[in-house]
C-alpha cells in the first residue's frame, strides 16, 4: 500500500480521535456549581454529572478503600463518597468533586470521580 | 482545562508506549503496575481518567512500536513472538522495513476494526459469553490438532508442540518466576533464532526502504481473519493475541506477508477489546485493562468511549512513530556486525530476566532456547511452539 495515503490515513484517524476526545470531555466536563445551587436544584441534577468545590471535614475511612467526607461551603454541606483510589483527604482542605448527584430515600451525596485540590 | 490534561496524558504515554516498544523486556504491564503503585499519589495530582489515559495511550503505542525489536533484533514479547520468523526472513531478503509497515497496516486497521466491532459486542458479548467459555477448550484442541496435522512432519511437529507444552505448563503453573512469559517466549522465539543466526554466521544485507507488496484482496482476507479470531479470545480468560493468530492461522493458508499484518491487527484489536470487556462484562482480559478497572470501579459508557477515543488519537500517531523508527533501525542494521549484536541482545535480554523474573527465569531461557532450536533444526514451523500456551490453556478450561 501506498506510503502517503497511509499517512493520510493515520492522519485522519487520529483527527478524528481528537475531535472524538473533544466531544466527549465537553460531556465529562460539567460546570463548576456551588454546594447551595445542586441541593436548591438536587431534583434536576439527580443522576447526573456535576462539579462542586468546598472544605472537607467528618473524614470517614473505610477497610475496604472507601472514603465518605463532608463537603461544606458557607452554610451548606453535602456528603461526597468515593469508591475508588482517590488521594488523601485531608481535614479543613479545599477540594473540588466531580461526580454523580445520587439521591436515596431523600438522602442526597456525591458518588465521586475525581477528587482534586482546590484553590478558591 | 480537562482536554489540555487528556491530551498531554496521551502523549506522555505515547512516549512510554515508545520506550516499552523499542526496549526488549519492558512490558507495559510493568510500568502500569509501577504506575498503580503510586497512583494515590498521582491521583492527588490528577484525576482516575488521566491516568486511564495514560495507560491506554501507552498500550496502543507500544502494540505497534514492538514489532521493531521483534522483527531487527529477534527480540519478542507474548503478542509478537510468531511475528519473528518471517519478520527474520523478510530482514534476510532487506525487507526489515517493510515487515514492521505491514504490522503497523495491520494495526491500523485493526484499530478501526475493533471500533466498529465496540458498539456490536458491546450488547452481544454479555449474551453469548457463557456460550464461548465452554466451547473454547474444543476450539484449541481442534486448532492445536489442525496445527499438527498441517505440517509434513507430523510426529516432530507433536514432539516440539507438547515439549513446549510441559515447559509451558510448570513456567505458567508453578509460580516459580515473576512475568514467566518474558523468559519464555524469549527463550523460545527470541534467543533460540539469534543463537542460530550467532552459529550459522547469518548477515544482515542491506536493507531497503520499500514496501512489500500485498495484493488489496489478501489484505481484506487478512484483516476478516483477525475480525473473527480477535474478539474470540479478547474476553476470554488466559487466551491472547498469540491464540487469536493460531486461530485464525487455522482458519486457512496465509501467506507470510500477510501473516504480519494479521499479527499486527490482532495485537491491537485484542488491546482495545480488553477494555471493552471490561466495560461489558466487567472482566478485564489484559494486563492494561485491570489496573484502569482497578483506577476506575464503575468503568462505564463515557470511560469506554474515552479510551476508543484515545486509542483513533494515538493509533494514527503511532503509525507514523512506528514507519519513523523502522526506517531508522533499518538504516542502521546492515552497518553493525550482527553476530555481535545478537551476543549483545542475549546478553542484555537474559540481564532484563534476571532482574525481571529472577534467577530460576535463566533455566527457563535456556530450556526455551534449546527447544527453539530443536524445533528449527527438526524444520517444524515456529507456530507449533504456541504449545507453551495452548496446552496449559485447555489444561486450565479441564482441571
Amino acid at each position: 500500500m501506498n506510503t502517503r495515503i497511509l499517512l493520510k490515513l493515520s492522519f485522519i484517524i487520529s483527527l478524528l480521535g481528537l475531535f472524538s476526545l473533544i466531544f466527549l470531555v465537553d460531556a465529562l466536563e460539567p460546570d463548576l456549581k456551588s454546594i447551595g445551587e445542586i441541593l436548591n436544584n438536587s431534583k434536576e441534577y439527580s443522576g447526573k454529572e456535576i462539579e462542586t468545590f468546598g472544605i472537607a471535614s467528618e473524614i470517614k475511612n473505610f477497610s475496604s478503600g472507601d472514603i465518605y467526607f463532608k463537603l461544606n461551603w458557607k452554610n451548606d454541606s453535602i456528603e461526597v463518597r468515593g469508591s475508588f483510589i482517590i488521594p488523601e483527604i485531608n481535614q479543613n482542605s479545599s477540594y473540588e468533586v466531580t461526580g454523580i448527584l445520587q439521591e436515596y430515600k431523600g438522602y442526597t451525596y456525591i458518588e465521586a470521580r475525581k477528587i482534586k485540590r482546590f484553590v478558591p | 482545562m480537562f482536554f489540555i490534561e487528556i491530551l498531554l496524558a496521551s502523549l506522555i504515554g505515547v512516549f512510554f508506549g515508545v520506550i516499552c516498544g523499542l526496549t526488549p523486556g519492558i512490558h507495559i504491564n510493568l510500568v502500569s503496575i509501577i504506575l498503580f503503585s503510586i497512583s494515590s499519589f498521582l491521583l492527588g495530582i490528577t484525576s482516575p481518567i488521566i491516568l486511564m489515559v495514560f495507560i491506554v495511550s501507552m498500550s496502543i503505542s507500544q502494540c505497534f512500536l514492538d514489532f521493531i525489536p521483534s522483527i531487527f533484533l529477534g527480540a519478542p514479547d507474548e503478542n509478537t513472538a510468531l511475528s519473528i520468523l518471517p519478520g527474520h526472513k523478510l530482514l534476510l531478503e532487506g525487507k526489515g522495513y517493510g515487515a514492521i509497515k505491514l504490522t503497523a497496516i495491520g494495526g491500523l486497521f485493526g484499530l478501526l476494526i475493533a471500533i466498529a466491532l465496540t458498539p456490536f459486542l458491546i450488547f452481544v458479548v454479555p449474551i453469548i459469553y457463557p456460550s464461548i467459555t465452554k466451547i473454547m477448550p474444543l476450539l484449541l484442541i481442534l486448532i492445536s490438532l489442525s496445527l499438527i496435522m498441517s505440517e509434513e512432519k507430523i510426529f516432530p511437529a507433536i514432539f516440539i508442540f507438547i515439549i513446549s507444552g510441559i515447559l509451558g505448563f510448570i513456567v505458567l503453573n508453578f509460580g516459580i518466576v515473576n512475568e514467566p512469559l518474558l523468559p519464555l517466549f524469549t527463550g523460545l522465539f527470541g534467543t533460540s533464532l539469534l543463537t542460530i543466526s550467532i552459529f550459522e554466521k547469518v548477515k544482515i544485507p542491506e536493507q531497503k526502504i520499500v514496501s512489500i507488496d500485498v495484493s488489496k484482496k489478501e489484505i481484506v482476507k487478512t484483516l476478516i481473519k483477525s475480525l473473527f479470531s480477535s474478539p474470540l479470545v479478547s474476553f476470554l480468560p488466559g487466551v491472547g493475541s498469540s491464540q487469536a493468530a493460531v486461530i485464525a492461522n487455522a482458519f486457512g493458508k496465509i501467506s507470510e506477508k500477510a501473516f504480519l499484518i494479521l499479527l499486527g491487527a490482532i495485537n491491537i484489536i485484542v488491546m482495545i477489546l480488553g477494555f471493552v470487556a471490561l466495560f461489558s462484562i466487567n472482566k478485564p482480559r489484559t494486563g492494561s485493562a485491570v489496573i484502569v478497572g482497578k483506577l476506575i470501579s464503575e468503568f462505564g459508557l463515557i470511560p469506554l468511549l474515552i479510551c476508543l477515543a484515545v486509542a483513533l488519537l494515538v493509533g494514527g500517531i503511532s503509525f507514523v512513530i512506528c514507519l519513523f523508527f523502522a526506517r531508522n533501525f533499518a538504516k542502521l542494521i546492515s552497518r553493525i556486525n550482527y553476530q555481535k549484536l545478537c551476543l549483545s541482545i542475549i546478553l542484555i535480554v537474559t540481564i532484563i530476566c534476571l532482574i525481571v523474573s529472577g534467577l530460576l527465569s535463566i533455566i527457563i531461557l535456556i530450556t526455551g532456547t534449546s527447544i527453539g532450536i530443536l524445533c528449527s533444526k527438526l524444520g517444524v514451523k515456529k507456530i507449533n511452539l504456541m504449545g507453551c500456551l495452548l496446552i496449559p490453556v485447555i489444561l486450565y478450561y479441564f482441571i
